[in-house]
């Protein structure tokens, strides 16, 4: 071996402490750097799989083909699998709804529709149908039994009349639980049947299918695929359906990539400062061996060889188990956090399934490569300096025993009395370098503790509740603008016979619990200030909330008397991320959509402000309600904001769940599900941040632990010889007490004082970006308390620890020591 | 449990082996001593022969094997740790041969540091006092590194004396200094022990250094050839 | 002192620490008892009396509501007298519950118990004042009949908290050595004058046997003219010897016997050096032997001058005496930083390092001394050291490397 490689193994051996703290720090480090990137892919490829089995896997569909243009897209380049459905009719079975419709089996693929037995019907009298439907048909059966089933074809863009046909089974199908419990059902029959009752030139089907998508990774690359290959067959947009979920399941959102090399710099930076910082404080130790070697012939670059090469040694030791430790950690985090969210039903049940099943593997060997090499790097980044060091050293100055690089006082102002208390003191403040990267060190972590347990405790999920929900219960009608089965559902079609009237509004007050009701109105706006087909709306704010309305003004001037005059609007300041130019007293022209009237209104922009999400609910133009109901002739509410006593009442929300089934075109959000779902994502976000701080904190105490450790290994001499001369162990101890305390004081000094002031202007932004709807800021307190409670006991610990180390040797030796 | 008061450290039967089996080393080998109190006695040995470790027993530093060790009557190995560092704080004196001083303290804080651990008052004029004799008044804040040798064991000596303690227990004490430093550190020593009335007990193999004593003691091979 | 008293506060704070933890706990237990006390009433009438169910919790939970100065003053001294009169509760007794009874029970109980656990521990510690003064007074009687030995170990004695004590033990143990010590001293003393007394008898019998031969010898008829002015140069030569052997024993005894006071002044060393080495001048020459003196300038140094220069004489006397005929001794002087170092350098028989320590010792001669034929007491370096160390100042001796002897003499530089 090499004669540097040599000596920096024996280096290793010989100097135990430093190096096992160093170990340490890497074994956490490389850890840390294998978990991140292998529990953020492993997450994504656990969603990726359970999406695979639950959601349909076509990336779009197009409504309205003709076969002529089936064909000619069947034939594009970039059309991968594609599939085929037609809806020929419905069965007349009262209040069930069975459809009856042809897919074809590639487009049962695609649907993820499985028969449970039998085949997909061939002959035009053949059916596939579902325990269900034959229950509703009142005809039990099998396959090859015969039924008989009155249906509605789709003739002439409409329903035809009931026709009662004969079919014979040839599939069965699984019901799935919402097919039963709203009893909708899915029959299919064949190509031929459709050919057959439905003339061809109405006949139309959806196309499904999958983009090639070799090259193409990301989900916008594929979403501008498919209304590319739409252009070019002239299919309108409004006939384009995109499976987002799927798209975004199965490929990668660029938006995680950065976050997690911002994550994983974070773990690098902490590792190398707790590296280096080791090694600074011992380094001086080094110095007498250094510039011996030096004397003998070493040459500069020999001696950084072996500085790096012993940290290297060191590494090798300690990658593999950090290694080991980050496998193990990841599978009991993914495990974990699939656990915790099981419950939530549906989705994530498959999740569950998938990570026990084992299909997905969460070894990514790229992983692994990524962690030891950037590992590496960390320590090489971190002995960069310590080497240089080491080299500079003359080898006289060696010989004599100086401190590196100290410029010694020979005389000072001293104490008339000395006592423990200013011994220590004293020798703090004769390695005030060394006492400072030390806390520096601990403390730049600390900070960032600080920083991130601000702007969590700031999350309240109550009050990120309250941000995105008015009131207890907010209740809306279903708009849906691209439904071509219930055109009725455009918001322009439901103005004219708004399920939120008046009768709902005094039922609704009427039920024990409820305080009031406040109606927001919406009124639909274009402009040319808008990208094509883009629209916003007018949201009108009833008098309630005029202080709000005030209060969140951040630009201009305005007050609710003037909104009321149908000529002013507060814009939200969340519209200016995408239309910039926007500011106050800016002139719009707007077109309002009123029902089946559109009319100009001119605007200006009396103010800007910043309002919770449940106020605005993406209608930025915010109006006196009074002044947006004369700009519409029906009936334009479109929430219904149930302030309510309790922030939940099961049977208050019972009797509201009732009203909204029975209406059958509202949906209610609760305050509840916004706190349950905030609480939840809080608590796994805090548990995860907490997890991944306290690691990281763990990192930079190894810092602590060389320092002390090192300061009582220089001064061993010293102590020994104080001793000889009658300072007893207990003092000894106070003075390794007092020394941590001091580390301690500092680090918590600068990291709960600057933290505590950095947090703010980080909860500023939060707020702002309205991240977690971050709005009032709560003092991380618990954090602080926590953080210095750990530390102080790490500490003494500590100090208990190196005291009886020290007392071990026993006292001769350490006099020893000094001759 | 009293001795003749006159004796004021008896050392009976003292044993102090290091390693075992083969590498078995006596150090300090059933050895005798009596210092009277008052006196200079010079112990003199080749290196090796386990005057050092005597010394380092005597001043409680360490534990014997075997045998015991008087001091003022007081058999010291019988007090526990804290009770005996106690002990050596009050009673006894050090000075070694090098590495006396506390390289982040000045000359006036490395003499007042065992007042310090001991939880007494300083008294000003005593330091002072102390400071005179050795002659480093003018240097009270100078730091260790900026002193010579002869400087450095001068208040090495100074902060043994500190404390008036009964006995003063020097290593070679002048090992490293040259002939006319050791000269005038042997002379200080002398003239401030006689002043107090202290007994001294110096380890040197310089004969003659041990010229200067009032009685000699030869060591060899861990036993103690008396004169 | 200091400590005492912190140990001292330490104690009280865990003291009070304890009782407010129990305190504390208590009153807890009491409210929660009386709580549920009351809660018990309050669901007894409920239950009778559903209806006044919000009002009772009120009444009970929340008393702030109820706004008790309604009740006029004439109603409820109507209720007193209802109470009084019909149910037989008189207002001057307190009627109060059994439970209230056992706590108030258990808490004077245990107010007398802290009590007498105080008075416990204070009378121990004036009990151990009192013990230890005991103690001390023992001491004393016994230094006072003379016995200053015997004063045993603190522990045995004392309790080991207080540090105040401990030091008066301390320095009573001190104080009972240093009179054992001067009283062993004085015996020392007295013995060492008799030794003393016996050494020079013993020393002055010998050229007293040789005197007084020759005197005879020259009594004696029988020997010739000539040989009879032998026997008187030899009588005169032995009373010279006899005179400087008084001589030195006269000094020497004064010295021992504290009857010389060494008085340093801060004088010229040169003069010194040179009254001394005028003395031997003349023996020197005799033998042919040159003495150098090497001193830069003159230097003030703190010396008595008187025995000072007796010291030098007694060193310069050996270095001439001991060294052969045609040699050098020279005399260096050199400024060190707080003494002054004089050596003295000759080229004589030497002295061997096994001899280095005993040569101080009185009445010693060394080996080679004794066996060259020139006379010694013996005295002259014990002397030297004495007067040397009462000044402050020390002497050493050093073999060279080639033949001859280095002694080295300090003394303290003048305070400037």
């Amino acid at each position: 071996m090499k004669m540097t490689t040599r000596v920096a193994y024996d280096n290793m051996k010989y100097y135990k402490s430093r190096n096992i703290l160093t170990g340490i720090a890497i074994i956490l480090t490389t850890m840390l750097l294998l978990v991140i990137p292998t529990v953020g892919r492993g997450m994504v490829d656990l969603q990726f799989a359970a999406t695979n089995k639950v959601y349909p896997s076509w990336h779009a569909l197009y409504r309205g083909v003709d076969e002529e243009t089936v064909r000619k897209l069947a034939a594009h380049h970039d059309v991968a699998k594609y599939g085929l459905r037609s809806d020929a009719g419905y069965m007349s079975l009262g209040e069930a709804r069975a459809a009856m419709m042809f897919v074809d089996q590639p487009g049962m693929e695609l649907y993820r529709l499985e028969l449970s037995e039998g085949r997909l019907p061939e002959r035009e009298d053949e059916i596939v149908v579902s325990a269900g439907i034959l229950k509703e048909l009142g005809q039990p059966g099998g396959i090859g039994d015969t039924v008989t089933v009155p249906c509605q074809i789709f003739r002439n863009g409409e329903l035809d009349l009931t026709e009662e046909k004969e079919f014979q089974i040839c599939g069965l199908m699984e019901d799935s639980d919402s097919s039963r419990k709203e009893r909708v059902y899915t029959a299919l029959v064949s190509e031929a049947f459709l050919k057959k009752e439905i003339p061809a030139e109405e006949i139309s089907y959806r196309f499904l299918f999958q983009i090639l998508d070799e090259e193409k990774v990301t989900t916008l690359d594929i979403e501008d695929m498919i209304r590319e290959i739409a252009k070019q067959f002239q299919i309108p947009e409004n006939d384009i359906n995109i499976n987002t979920e799927y798209l975004a399941a199965n490929y990668v959102d660029p938006v995680m990539i950065p976050a997690i090399v911002v994550i994983m710099l974070i773990i690098v930076l902490a590792g190398v400062i707790t590296i280096y910082s080791i090694y600074y404080v011992s380094m001086n130790q080094r110095i007498q061996e250094f510039g011996r070697l030096k004397a003998i012939g070493a040459t500069k670059r020999q001696i950084r060889q072996i500085v790096l090469r012993e940290g290297l040694w060191v590494a090798a030791a300690a990658i593999p188990a950090g290694l080991l430790t980050g496998t193990l950690v990841s599978k009991v985090v993914v495990l974990l956090f699939v656990r915790v969210n099981e419950d939530r039903g549906g989705f994530m049940e498959v999740v569950g399934q998938v990570a026990r099943s084992g299909e997905v593997s969460f070894y990514y060997w790229w992983a692994y490569v990524l962690a030891v090499a950037v590992t590496l790097c960390t320590v090489y980044l971190s002995l960069l300096s310590p080497m240089h060091k080491a080299a500079k050293v003359s080898e006289v100055e060696a010989m004599r025993g100086q401190e590196m690089g100290k410029k010694t006082r020979s005389s000072r102002k001293g104490y008339e009395f000395i006592t423990i208390g200013r011994l220590t003191c004293r020798n703090l403040m004769d390695h005030k370098k060394k006492s400072a990267v030390t806390i520096l060190a601990m403390a730049v972590t600390g900070v960032f503790l600080m920083v991130v347990a601000t702007v969590l405790s700031c999350a309240d999920p109550g009050e990120s509740a309250d941000s995105s929900l008015v009131g207890q219960y907010e209740i809306s009608p279903v708009i849906e603008e691209n439904n071509r089965e219930h055109p009725e559902r455009k918001w322009t079609e439901i103005q004219k016979d708004n399920p939120l009237n008046e009768a709902l509004k005094q039922q609704i007050e009427g039920l024990p619990g409820v305080e009031r009701v406040d109606a927001f109105t919406s009124i639909r706006v274009t402009g040319d200030l808008f990208m094509e087909g883009d629209f916003t709306a007018i949201n009108g704010i009833p008098e309630e909330y005029a202080k709000e309305l005030e209060k969140g003004i951040v630009e201009g001037k305005v007050t609710y008397e003037e909104l009321k005059s149908g000529d002013k609007i507060i814009l939200e300041q969340a519209m200016q991320h995408w239309y910039p130019q926007l500011d106050v007293g800016s002139k719009l022209k707007l077109v309002v959509h009123d029902g089946d009237r559109k009319f100009e209104k001119d605007v200006e922009i009396a103010a800007i402000g910043n309002y919770r999400s449940g106020l605005v609910n993406y209608d930025y133009f915010i109006m006196a309600k009074e002044a947006a109901d004369r700009l519409s002739e029906y009936h334009s509410e479109s929430y219904f904001h149930v302030i309510a006593d309790q922030d939940y009442d099961q049977t208050l929300f019972e009797s509201l769940e009732q009203i909204v089934k029975e209406s059958g075109r509202l949906q209610m959000r609760t305050w509840k599900e916004e706190y349950d779902t905030w609480s939840m994502g809080m608590a796994m976000t805090s548990g995860a941040a907490y997890a991944f701080l306290g690691i990281l904190a763990l990192i930079s105490v190894m810092n602590l632990i060389n320092t002390m450790i090192n300061s009582v290994h220089v001064r061993k001499k010293e102590l020994g010889m104080m001793q000889a001369i009658g300072m007893s162990d207990s003092q000894l101890m106070k003075m390794l007490r007092m020394e941590g305390l001091f580390y301690t004081a500092g680090t918590l000094l600068i990291s709960v004082g600057l933290g505590s002031l950095a947090g703010y202007p980080v909860f500023l932004y939060a707020k702002a970006t309205k991240i977690f709807e971050i709005n009032s800021y709560h003092y991380p307190a618990k954090a602080a308390v926590i953080m210095a409670a750990a530390l102080l006991l790490i500490q003494l610990l500590l100090a208990v620890g190196i005291g009886k180390s020290v007392q071990k040797d026993s006292l001769i030796e350490r006099v020893r020591f000094s001759e | 449990m009293n001795k003749d008061s006159s004796k004021i450290l008896v050392v009976e039967d003292l044993v102090k082996y290091y390693g075992a089996g083969e590498n078995l080393v006596r150090a300090v080998d059933h050895t005798n001593l009596e210092i009277e109190r008052g006196k200079f006695t010079a112990v003199v040995g080749r290196s090796g022969s386990g005057k050092s470790t005597l010394l380092h027993l005597i001043g409680g530093l360490d534990r014997p094997d075997e045998g015991k060790v008087w001091i003022e009557g007081k058999d010291i190995f019988a007090l526990k740790d804290e009770r005996l560092a106690e002990f050596r704080r009050k009673k006894i004196g050090f000075v070694f041969q090098d590495f006396n001083l506390i390289p982040s303290l000045n000359v006036w804080e490395n003499i007042v540091l065992p007042l310090g651990l001991g939880g007494r008052k300083v008294k000003r004029e005593d330091v002072e006092e102390v400071l005179e004799k050795i002659g480093l008044m003018d240097k009270k804040e100078t730091m260790p590194n900026a002193l010579s040798g002869g400087q450095k064991q001068r208040t090495a000596i100074a902060r043994a004396l500190v404390t008036r303690p009964a006995i003063i227990l020097a290593d070679e004490p002048t090992g490293n200094l040259d002939s006319q430093t050791e000269l005038e550190v042997m002379s200080l020593l002398k003239s401030c022990v006689a002043d107090m009335g202290q007994t001294l007990v110096m380890i040197t193999h310089d004969e003659m250094i041990a010229q200067m004593a009032d009685r000699m003691v030869e060591i060899e091979d861990g036993k103690v050839v008396n004169y | 002192m200091d400590r005492d008293r912190r140990q001292k506060i330490k104690k009280y704070f865990i003291v009070y620490l304890v009782f407010f933890v129990l305190f504390s706990v208590f009153l807890f237990v009491l409210g929660k008892y009386q709580i549920s006390k009351e809660r018990q009433k309050m669901f007894v009438l409920m239950n009778e009396h559903p209806e006044l169910e919000a009002e009772m919790i009120a009444m009970w939970e929340k008393p702030d509501s109820w706004n008790f100065g309604d009740i006029r003053f004439t109603e409820m001294e109507k209720m007193i007298e209802v109470l009084e009169d019909q149910y037989g509760y008189g207002a001057k007794g307190i009627d109060l519950e059994r439970s209230w009874w056992v706590f108030w029970g258990i808490g004077i109980l245990a107010g007398a118990l802290l009590t007498a656990a105080m008075a416990g521990i204070n009378d121990k510690k004036h009990r151990d004042s009192r013990e230890n003064l005991k103690a001390l007074y023992e001491s004393l009687e016994q230094f006072r009949k003379g016995e200053f030995g015997e004063i045993p170990d603190y522990e045995t004695v004392y309790r080991e908290d207080s540090e105040s004590w401990m030091k008066v033990w301390e320095s009573l143990r001190e104080l009972g050595v240093y009179f054992a010590e001067r009283k062993r001293i004085l015996m020392e003393e007295e013995n060492s004058i008799k030794a003393l007394i016996t050494d020079i008898s013993h020393q002055l019998k010998t050229p007293l046997a040789s005197l007084r031969m020759s005197h005879e010898m020259m009594t004696d008829t029988h020997f010739t003219e000539e040989e009879r002015r032998e026997f008187q140069d030899q009588e005169e030569k032995e009373i010279e010897k006899l005179e400087t052997l008084l001589k030195e024993l006269v000094n020497l005894s004064r010295m021992e016997a504290h009857m010389i006071q060494i008085r340093p002044s801060s004088a010229s060393l040169k003069k010194t050096i040179a009254g001394a080495v005028s003395q031997i001048y003349l023996k020197a020459r005799n033998k042919e032997i040159e003495i150098q003196v090497e001193m830069e300038e003159d230097l003030e140094v703190c010396h008595d001058v008187k025995w000072t220069e007796e010291v030098f004489v007694n060193i310069l006397d050996n270095s001439v005496k001991y060294s052969g005929e045609h040699t050098t001794v020279t005399v260096r002087v050199k400024r060190l930083v707080r003494n002054v170092l004089i050596e003295v350098e000759d080229e004589g028989i030497g002295i061997e390092k096994e001899e280095l320590s005993r040569i101080y010792h009185r009445f010693y001669r060394g080996e080679a001394a004794r066996r060259m034929e020139e006379e010694g007491a013996g005295v002259g370096l014990y002397l030297a050291r004495l007067i040397l160390e009462r000044q402050g100042g020390t002497i050493s001796a050093k073999q060279k490397q080639q033949k001859g002897t280095v002694f080295r003499v300090t003394l303290p530089a003048a305070i400037s």
